[in-house]
């Protein structure tokens, strides 16, 4: 027995002092958000390996712990990766930082075929900036529907139109006339985004003034809690479900949690950019594409930036769409084949060019929690409107001081 | 006997409440795990409509869940054997105070001060650390920041179990001619078997359930433990795969239910073994 436990001992110790490299050929390692996106590049990325006679390796994490490996890594000389994948609001984190290759410097020419919502926010400063990261996934937020519940009424195309069907919905057959998504940090600031750009306001100005206790931001936060008055607040997973079985009537969302492969469990549209029916129209869909860089550490820059392009290319983009893989490529959205078989490509268009980044700064998501505490005060009641965003416009001066 | 009778069935009502409230978890796991995927989407029932195994296959399908298993148990055992033979030997040390020195309490208090402070300060120094040796594509990180949770943990567990023997046994059994090494496998350590036994079992728990160092450390797919394959399956911007999560944490129950069940024989049998000769 002594003899069986010590062998097995001693097998687990050398497999676990075996580095994982040994006796492979020079392998490319992508650093990327887990899940779907994971199965995508799986997917698609034998092609490459056969063309360049390389392994490509894909580690596949949660959010914050991507980041976390990302920042990491970028202090040793030989960094471990070369692609990460980055939610588009690090990317003044990482390039103020100097984590990522510069692909403009590199040699990298503009693509004119990428969303140029989407383009703008792989450089830095964002838009105007080099190319520092390009578009992998494509995500904008989208108003979606149950059609039943709207009971033949059109889609509306303002918020207080939205409200008006929240209204006339909500409470009658124990129905939920709109859902709202209102858990502190990211949830409810990504709720709450979209109307608040629809209203004409913003967390900053273009001097990065705090404006959270504008009129507008305030006549916003008030129809959001008419919003939650006339309907309810869930977890994404619940407000799916609701809405998908005709619980309740309409949420904001990203597509990924109704659309799985060609059909979508609802009904989707653009987000209304507008107050009412006689306001200037703003844009409101939050716009949230993965993009892939290249660590400023990597081992392979010229391979690498050989699979980045690989990787986002238009005809890769098209293969990859039956993996799930949402486009950032114009052509893609339109090209016929794949139109027909996911219809939502051109509304997912639409909303992309009409929509809204995230603020560009390195200390977003500190906002967002300061944000967020605040916003939920004022939706529980604990705060007055007027109170909640006036703390939370000092809450987030602090945080860029 | 009369007098106790009102009692009893509060006491039991109390006791199921306890119980209820305590298993009620296990139990949503286990009925998540088993129904379907349609049926985990809307309204959920106390109890499942469906019965299927697809979550299970699923994550050993597609989520490469077999080597998630292995890597986790490699990682474990080996960390905590290494653990307990290290801090067992430390606890035993400091017990019998065998220092011309007077350091015990200033050792012990770092031994503690290990425990004391939150895991992810040791992440940074030791990433550096792990990176400049060139370790971080091997499990070594990750087996080393486990002993850094469990040794002080073993060392303070430990600690009051080899104090509370007595001296008098280890001091005939060196008389009689047993060396530093026989009088402490075979005399110290049969006497410690409870204690031994949980302080295994808990670091067991603590090693197989630990994540922010696997966060950290872990470069590979093929060095994935348990607890980080399942962090995979909710993003922001996907729905949450319920189904996959619970059967993930069911399939992670079943090493740490056998560990106990395992452990728990010795734990009788050295609570019932008595140590002192007569």
């Amino acid at each position: 027995m002594k003899k069986t436990l010590s062998l097995l001992l001693a097998i687990l110790l050398v497999a676990a002092l075996a580095p994982s490299a040994l006796a492979e050929p020079t392998k490319l390692v992508i650093a990327a958000r887990g899940g779907s996106h994971v199965d995508v590049i799986n997917a698609v990325k034998a092609q490459f390996e056969q063309e360049n006679n390389c392994v490509i390796e894909v580690l596949g994490l949660e959010n914050p712990d991507l980041k976390q490996k990302i920042a990491l890594d970028s202090r040793n000389k030989a960094g471990a990766y070369d692609i990460v994948m980055l939610d588009d609001p690090w990317m003044p984190e990482v390039t103020e930082a100097g984590m990522l290759l510069n692909l403009t410097e590199k040699g990298y020419q503009d693509d004119a075929d990428f969303v140029p919502a989407s383009l703008a926010l792989g450089k830095a400063p964002y838009g105007t900036g080099d190319t520092f990261a390009l578009p992998f996934a494509g995500n904008v937020t989208l108003l979606f529907y149950n059609a039943e519940l709207l009971a033949g009424a059109q889609v509306p195309d303002s918020w207080q139109g939205v409200l008006d069907v929240a209204k006339a919905v909500n409470a009658q057959d124990g129905k939920v006339g709109y859902v709202i998504r209102g858990q502190q940090g990211n949830p409810i600031v990504g709720d709450f985004m979209p109307l608040l750009w629809a209203f004409g306001g913003n967390i900053f100005d273009a001097d990065w003034n705090v404006l959270v206790d504008s009129q507008q931001a305030k006549d916003a936060l008030n129809l959001y809690i008419q919003l939650l008055a006339n309907g309810a607040n869930y977890e994404k997973n619940d407000i799916v479900s609701s809405v998908a079985d005709g619980k309740a009537a309409m949420s904001l969302g990203w597509p990924s949690w109704y659309i799985s492969g060609k059909a979508s469990t609802a009904g989707y549209a653009k987000i209304p950019g507008k107050v009412d029916a006689d306001s200037a129209e703003n844009p409101a869909g939050m716009i949230g594409n993965w993009l892939m860089g290249i660590p400023a550490n990597t081992q392979h820059p010229d391979l690498a930036l050989q699979l980045l392009t690989y990787l986002t290319s238009a005809d890769t983009q098209k293969a990859a769409a039956s993996s799930g893989a949402v486009p950032t490529r114009i052509s893609v959205f339109n090209d016929e084949a794949l139109a027909q078989e996911y219809p939502f490509y051109a509304t997912l268009l639409e909303a992309t060019q009409a929509s809204r980044e995230r603020p560009r700064t390195p200390r977003w998501g500190d906002i967002e929690n300061v944000f967020g505490i605040e916003l939920s005060n004022a939706i529980s009641g604990i705060k007055t409107v007027d109170q909640a965003l006036a703390d939370a416009k000092v809450a987030i001066e602090d945080v860029m001081r | 006997m009369r007098a106790a009778l009102p009692k009893r069935p509060v006491k039991y009502l109390i006791l199921s409440l306890f119980l209820v409230w305590t298993l009620f978890p296990i139990y949503w796991m286990f009925s998540l795990a088993i129904r379907e995927k349609g049926e985990l989407f809307g309204a959920l029932s106390l109890v499942p409509r469906s019965f299927s195994f697809e979550h299970f296959v699923d994550l050993f399908k597609t989520k490469a869940f077999g080597l998630s298993i292995v890597n986790s148990l490699t990682v474990t055992l080996i960390s905590l054997s290494l653990a307990l033979a290290l801090g067992l030997a430390c606890a035993y040390i400091l017990a019998r105070a065998r220092f011309r020195f007077k350091l015990k309490g200033a050792m012990l208090f770092w031994v503690l001060l290990l425990r004391i402070l939150p895991p992810i300060a040791f992440a940074l120094p030791l990433y550096i650390l792990m990176s400049d040796a060139g370790l971080l594509s091997t499990k070594i990180p990750l087996i080393l920041s486990h002993l850094l949770i469990n040794i002080p943990f073993i060392v303070w567990f430990m600690i009051t179990f080899f104090e509370a023997l007595p001296v008098e046994v280890e001091e005939s059994a060196a008389v009689d001619g047993a060396s530093e090494q026989q009088l402490f496998l075979r005399i110290v350590l049969p006497q410690v078997l409870p204690g031994l036994t949980a302080v295994a079992i808990l670091s067991f728990m603590t090693s197989w359930n630990e994540y922010l160092y696997s966060a950290i450390f872990v470069q590979s797919p093929r060095n994935f433990t348990i607890p980080l394959t399942l962090s995979t399956l909710n993003s922001e911007q996907e729905l949450t795969q319920w189904g996959n999560i619970a059967a993930g944490g069911v399939l992670s129950l079943v090493p740490i239910a056998i560990f106990v069940l395992f452990a728990q024989n010795f734990l009788i049998a050295g609570l019932s073994g008595g140590a002192v000769k007569e």
